[in-house]
């Protein structure tokens, strides 16, 4: 059933359970995010996606766009005093404990927000978005990362901060890492996966050699969650890309 | 024990057990409650034991240890009926004279009684000392007369009348009808109408339904929630089958804290008691209607009294809280339907089913009925918990039955709503009592939290504690609650140093918005009040540590100078012999000085002097 709603005046014609936040980027209308991404269920935490939601008549609330399901005859405010208030003191707070995370520079700046008036981490660029934690468990569904301590303590961790014997180093985590605080790189027959710095290795892996160029290329973890994921033959997963393998 | 299949097989049993606690003509009542055990009412209870059965006494004078009575101030404490006599800070020495004197002789001894703080004259009745007779008992008054282990006691008292009615005799929507009626609204802090709550939950789609008590009580200086499922926990029981049945629920939970073993205890046996006697389990009480309750012990975590990060911890989960975009109610517990209520709450349930909604709408104001249980702590005179009718006036609660402020101190704030609640000044002690009026002034009922302060407070050291502890039961989650609090703590610490910046308020006042409109859940969106609060209403204290440097109530060490006026000194040394830094000179009877660049201000100079040598500013 198609649901009328109203974004900065402009109308349109979305379906049931569209978030705010798609509903505008179908009017054009651009909102701010950090911790979404469409490919997990969104999180809401950052919340520099705040909108003002009513019906048009009676006092709005605040709400994040990115979690909150529009209605028929939603009137929703995506850039109001109170908001712009709100999401600039948000990216002041995030640019002053992580001041070299780029996309929070970047979005700060578009708020004239250049300068954070609170002092943090230079070595610090994971703004806790947890869309690493959530693509993990989500998309590869083998829940390797999540959160340690509560509070400005929070971390993101693997458990226990020990190497997770669930990760099967596919970097997955570092594709959708916003703020490039997480690496995953490959040194011969090693890969390695760590945040921020060495310091913080999570993981190490061995490589398997591709079966036809000799190339290690394969964490063995990855390739049996994949085999047994997929019931794949044994060969077919062990010839890297460049080799016309399907890889993994 | 056969299981209770009918109203008369209820009643039956009620009129049974009433008649032997009839026969019993003579009862002590102990507090047994964790503040009165804290201070040895164990002890005192087996010393009358002993007492008793040596003077041939057992059979004629029943022994009952009962949950909390509230007023904590003065126990260990015995209640000696019939005659009502009350006796206070009675210790194991006390017993045989009590025996003696007033169990064999029926006379009363004064020396135990309670004194009159305005006249100084004793008053030997309980119901006669103003911290109980300006109450407004309902629920806490039953606490005396049960033995919250014994389900016979609470039966004799009418319990489970309320669910035979509500199962025999009505619907379950007559039921939400009624609840909704009362107006009864959420003791946990959010005051939402219970009625529509169920409402919501039982028209919810959902196979199965579930209801929770939150027994997650995790207020600094707070035990209302405590101290009823400690003392009364088959009155919160009744509350939630009846609930369930109303909404639907298969399954009930009590959430509880592990800290709370006593409360533990005896939910669990309560659970025990009902299973025997057919009040859960399967077809309860022969009306085909089947329910069962589990308790889960929670870890402590303040944001856990959160029902999101309840249900989430329930499940086994970080105890995070989540949008409420969709409802509990609807997606809740294991995203089923999910009613969850707070201990008080379930508590008001039957006594609004047995004499229905006008009579629980009787008491309160217009948006706010009923009673509100407050435990009122801090700089008073008569700590304990009060339960009044919704309405009553700050200062009724804190001057009349509170008694006031200790030591002829002036009172300054009180705090209302726990941690994330806000400090209200003199102006406001008129101020009604009720969900809106609280929120009117910028503070909040939350779950009844009252924290009294007295001039020797400083507003903004208070308001430091609250933020400290918020930050750190804060999840963590979203960005405004922990990159928030983390800054105002920065800031009040800043500001308590002596290192406040000029536009400190400002930034305060800034963070505060952002947190009250953006955060994820009501703990950030709340956590600013203590802050808010005292800048609107101690704005000149605020003002002193900025501008001046100065707090003006001697609290923030790093702004209290202490010097010797060598006028006074006598040179005692009781100065010198207290100061922890060693850092006072002068030998005996020479005027002593203090070594500034060695003092820790820690004050205890000050309180050592008794010639008003000593002075601060």
């Amino acid at each position: 059933m198609a649901i009328t709603v109203t974004i900065d005046g402009r109308t349109t014609s979305v379906e049931e359970g569209t978030t705010i936040l798609h509903a505008a980027r179908d009017l054009g209308i651009e909102i701010p995010t950090l911790c979404h991404n469409d490919a997990v269920e969104p999180y809401g935490v950052c919340r520099v996606c705040i909108v003002e939601a009513s019906d048009g008549k009676g006092r709005a609330k605040v709400v994040t766009s990115c979690n909150y399901e529009v209605w028929d005859g939603l009137h929703v405010q995506t850039g109001s005093e109170q908001i712009m208030e709100a999401r600039r003191t948000i990216l002041d707070l995030l640019l002053s404990a992580h001041p070299n995370a780029k996309p929070v520079q970047d979005l700060a700046a578009q708020y004239g927000v250049t300068e954070p008036s609170y002092t943090g981490d230079p070595e610090d660029d994971c703004i806790l978005c947890g869309l690493c934690v959530r693509v993990c468990d989500q998309v590869v569904g083998v829940s390797a990362l999540g959160f340690s301590n509560r509070g400005p303590a929070r971390k993101m961790v693997s458990p226990f901060l020990d190497p997770s014997p669930t990760c099967i180093g596919c970097g997955s985590c570092v594709y959708v890492c916003p703020t490039r605080c997480l690496h995953i790189v490959d040194e011969g027959n090693k890969r390695v996966l760590y945040k921020q710095d060495r310091k913080n290795v999570f993981k190490e892996f061995e490589l398997l050699p591709c079966l036809s160029c000799g190339r290690p290329f394969l964490p063995r973890e990855q390739l049996e969650y994949v085999r047994k994921k997929f019931k794949l033959p044994r060969k077919l997963a062990q010839t890297c890309p460049t080799c016309g393998g399907p890889g993994v | 024990m056969e299981k209770i299949r009918s109203i008369e097989q209820l009643d039956g049993l009620r009129d049974r057990l009433g008649l032997k606690q009839g026969a019993v003509t003579r009862s002590l009542t102990f507090c047994a409650g964790t503040g009165c055990r804290a201070y040895g009412s164990m002890d005192v209870v087996e010393a009358f034991r002993k007492e008793l059965k040596k003077r041939g006494l057992s059979r004629k004078v029943a022994v009952k240890t009962t949950g909390c009575h509230g007023f904590c101030e003065r126990g260990p404490m015995v209640l000696i009926s019939p005659e009502g006599i009350f006796y206070e800070q009675v210790a194991g020495k006390d017993v045989p004279e009590i025996v003696e004197k007033t169990i064999l002789n029926h006379e009363v001894i004064d020396r135990l009684l309670y004194k009159d703080p305005k006249t100084g004259e004793p008053v030997p009745k309980e119901a006669d000392i103003p911290f109980y007779r300006l109450q407004n008992r309902l629920l806490l008054g039953e606490n005396l007369l049960i033995d919250p282990t014994s389900i016979e006691d609470y039966i004799a008292r009418g319990g489970y009348r309320a669910l035979a009615k509500a199962l025999k005799q009505m619907r379950p929507e007559q039921i939400i009808d009624e609840v909704e009626r009362s107006g009864l609204r959420g003791r946990g802090g959010g005051g939402f109408p219970t009625g529509r709550k169920w409402r919501s939950c039982r028209e919810a789609e959902g196979e199965i339904k579930y209801v929770i008590c939150n027994a997650d009580e995790g207020d600094p200086g707070a035990y209302m929630d405590r101290s009823l499922l400690e003392g009364n926990p088959h009155m919160i029981l009744e509350g939630m089958i009846i609930g369930a049945y109303a909404i639907g629920a298969q399954q009930g939970y009590i959430y509880v804290r592990n800290e709370y073993p006593l409360a533990v205890d005896h939910a669990s046996q309560a659970l025990k008691a009902a299973r025997r006697h057919g009040f859960l389990g399967e077809d309860i009480l022969g009306s085909g209607f089947t329910f069962d309750v589990k308790i889960t012990r929670g870890g402590g975590a303040f944001v856990c009294g959160e029902s999101t990060a309840l249900m989430a911890s329930l499940e086994g989960r970080p105890g995070e809280p989540r949008a409420k975009y969709v409802h509990t109610v609807d997606r809740g517990l294991f995203d089923m339907p999910t009613n969850l209520n707070n201990v008080e709450s379930w508590a008001n349930i039957p006594r609004i089913v047995l004499d229905g909604a006008d009579s629980f709408a009787k008491l309160g104001t217009k948006g706010s009925k009923g009673t509100k249980i407050f435990s009122l702590v801090g700089k008073i005179n008569n700590t304990g918990l009060v339960e009044v009718p919704m309405g009553m006036r700050l200062r009724e609660i804190i001057f009349d039955i509170g008694g006031g402020i200790p030591d002829g101190k002036r009172f300054k704030a009180v705090q209302t709503g726990g941690p994330s609640g806000g400090c209200l000044p003199e102006e406001r002690l008129d101020l009604r009592v009720d969900f809106d009026e609280l929120a009117a002034a910028g503070s909040m009922m939350g779950s009844g939290g009252m924290i009294v302060m007295d001039e020797d407070n400083c507003m903004v050291d208070v308001a430091r504690y609250f933020v400290t502890f918020l930050e750190e039961e804060s999840c963590g989650k979203c960005t405004p609650c922990r990159e928030g609090l983390r800054r105002m703590k920065e800031i009040l610490t800043d500001i308590c140093e002596g290192r406040g910046q000029k536009d400190a308020v400002e930034q305060l006042e800034r963070l505060g918005r952002a947190m009250k409109a953006a955060s994820l859940c009501e703990l950030g969106r709340t956590a600013a009040n203590p802050v808010l609060t005292t800048i609107r209403y101690f704005r000149d204290e605020y003002e002193a540590h900025i501008t001046k440097k100065k707090c003006p109530a001697f609290v923030c060490r790093k702004l209290v100078h202490y010097s010797i006026n060598p006028k006074k000194c006598v040179g005692c040394q009781a100065c010198a012999r207290a100061c922890p830094a060693h850092c006072i000179s002068g030998g005996k009877k020479k005027v002593h000085v203090i070594d500034q660049d060695r003092c820790i201000h820690c004050g205890s100079c000050f309180d050592a002097c008794k010639f008003d040598a000593v002075k601060r500013k």
